[in-house]
């Protein structure tokens, strides 16, 4: 296998959204794993293709989240029964408040799920990003107009300049080109 | 996109499941029927009653997200609406259904049922007397909605409300199927905006006048809406079960993918926390009111034992599905899916004998074995006219401009 490194991948360049699916699936049947598609548009089925086995995030938005509903819990916890013990309306000041606490509890639940899943998802795809190399390709900036790519990175471990130039080329695309970096 | 005529599909499942509900009808009804000799007539009516409530759950449901998915599109919507369409169309059978329950509230018949007393409190005569020892001064208040004529009168108005939506939108629905006739789609979406109105406002009610008003007393403007979610969310729980019932057909095989599943899936999400989320703020707001006329109905259902149930519905109908559901592995699994449907359908009837179960026995241990009975023989019954229904068409409205909700890209 050559050297990976020398090119960011092999990019095709498809004329609809359902030959960009084929192509994204016949692709992931050839056991290539690290690729990306552009469309104008987003195409749900293409996500399942391309789409790492798991993401990361939903993990992230998980432990944020059971972390900010826990937090939030806690918070009103110290405060009304041990920093300042304070009789509201003759409710309870014991844990068996807890249906007062339900609203502030929920809050900082989906406030710590939101931005874990935000700022999870900047973390892990690395946005914002100045440079990226598949600007190099041309017609390009098509991709948010009306064609559709299929990258397959070099990252890749089944990857290699030449097959999967070739691979690509027997999908039907307009065009194939390297990626440089 | 088809525009021929199109032929019912043929399903060997559904025949086996409309056998399996008459089985059921005939079980649960004959056991009732027996109930009434044995047990007595008060017991009947009661079961009778909360059996009907909780199968009445489906066919609203159904026609209610019929209309919605007329008004939103998205694929979930054109893979499930015959199954809707099947469900709703029930409803003018579960309108004679409701007979006995208007003969056992009407003060010139429920004598002659064998009752001593009528089925609702707020019926019984010198209620509303100022001169009767029985006079109730709180229900006497309320007589101007209370009476047994305006009742009977408000439940047939719900049920022409109900029974006209369900057979226009099926009549035109068929129509689209035999001639492909475009105009139909839009008839349909007009027809569910100004139904769903009324739907919501029709649902909202019957859940007031069936069982909020079981203790006269008490009210909570949330009822009707937490009724409408809950049984929005059993009968999404029903539709996924059906769905791998029906997955093999080849027109399913050929239109239907994950996605429509996942988004029945998503949906049960959001119906879970929903049902969290109305049953927690009545409580909540009466809780934190503290008022007296209110509080009697959680006393009632935290005493005698009733208390055991909720830590049930807690973790079984909110934490269990609720992280179950929120994987997205087990959304997209049809499999899956249908076992965590069967246990928030489990759920659901454990949760309505807790709301309306109460109002009868002050204790757990009196609860009569009629009202298991009941409830299985009239969701039988629905479950057969389901099965029935749902063999007449074909199994996907092929003719409808939603079914490119179904296809790679069609849904931008």
């Amino acid at each position: 296998m050559q050297a990976s490194n020398e090119i960011y991948g092999v990019m095709a360049e498809f004329d609809s959204p359902n030959s960009l699916l084929e192509a994204a699936k016949k692709a992931r049947a050839a056991g290539y794993r690290k690729m990306d598609a552009y469309s104008p548009f987003p195409i749900e089925e293409v996500c399942e293709e391309i789409m790492p086995e798991d993401t990361g995030v939903p993990r992230i938005v998980l432990i944020c989240g059971l972390l900010g509903a826990s937090s939030g819990f806690i918070f009103q916890a110290i405060g009304e029964f041990l920093d300042y013990p304070y009789n509201i309306g003759g409710r309870p000041i014991a844990i068996t408040n807890w249906p007062a606490m339900i609203p502030i509890t929920f809050e900082c639940g989906i406030l710590c799920a939101a931005f874990g899943a935000v700022f999870g998802m900047l973390a892990l795809n690395g946005l914002p990003m100045p440079y990226h190399p598949v600007f190099n390709v041309p017609r390009f900036e098509r991709a948010s107009q009306d064609a559709f790519f299929l990258c397959i990175e070099s990252v890749d471990p089944l990857f290699d300049r030449g097959r999967t130039s070739q691979f690509l080329r027997g999908l039907s695309p307009l065009q194939v080109s390297e990626v440089a970096h | 996109m088809a525009t021929t005529s199109l032929a019912p599909t043929r399903v060997p499942q559904l025949g086996r499941l409309q056998t399996i509900g008459l089985v059921a009808a005939a079980i649960g009804l004959v056991l009732l029927v027996a109930g009434y000799f044995i047990v007595g007539p008060e017991q009947f009516f009661r079961s009778y009653l909360f059996g009907f409530y909780f199968t009445m759950s489906l066919p609203l449901a159904c026609l209610g997200f019929l209309m919605l998915q007329h008004l939103t599109g998205g694929a979930w919507g054109v893979t499930v609406r015959r199954m809707l369409e099947a469900g709703a169309l029930a409803l003018p059978v579960m309108g004679l259904l409701f007979i006995p329950i208007a003969l056992a509230t009407y003060p010139t018949t429920y004598q002659s049922l064998g009752l001593a007393q009528p089925l609702y409190e707020w019926a019984t005569p010198g209620v509303i007397d100022p001169s009767s020892p029985l006079f109730d001064p709180g229900i006497a208040h309320k007589a101007p909605w209370l009476t047994p004529t305006f009742y009977v009168a408000r439940a047939v108005i719900y049920f022409v409300i109900w029974t006209s939506l369900a057979l226009m939108l099926r009549s035109w629905s068929l129509d689209q199927d035999r001639t492909g006739n475009q105009a139909s789609a839009k008839r349909m979406r007009m027809l569910s905006g100004i139904g769903l109105a009324l739907f919501v406002i029709s649902v909202t009610f019957a859940a007031f006048d069936w069982t909020m008003s079981l203790d006269p007393h008490w009210f909570s403007s949330i009822y009707g809406a937490h009724y409408m979610i809950s049984s929005g969310l059993m009968t999404l729980s029903f539709l996924s079960i059906i769905i791998t019932q029906v997955r093999q057909t080849e027109i399913f095989e050929e239109h239907v993918s994950t996605k429509p599943i996942h988004d029945i899936g998503k949906l049960m999400t959001a119906f879970t926390v929903l049902w969290t989320y109305m049953s927690y703020a009545q409580y909540v707001i009466i809780w934190a009111g503290d008022v007296a006329e209110s509080t009697p109905w959680y006393v009632h259902r935290t005493q005698g034992g009733w208390i055991a149930i909720v830590p049930i519905l807690m973790v079984g109908q909110f934490f269990l599905p609720f992280f179950l559901l929120i994987s997205r592995k087990n959304k997209r699994r049809l499999g899956s899916l249908a076992s965590i449907a069967t246990l928030i359908i489990v759920m659901r009837f454990i949760d309505v004998s807790w709301i309306v179960l109460p109002a009868f026995h002050a204790n757990i241990a009196e609860v009569s074995w009629m009202n298991l009975a009941a409830p299985v023989g009239l969701v039988g019954l629905w479950l057969t006219l389901f099965a029935s229904n749902l063999q007449r068409a074909a199994l996907l409205p092929l003719n409808d401009p939603n079914m490119e909700w179904l296809h790679v890209g069609g849904h931008h």
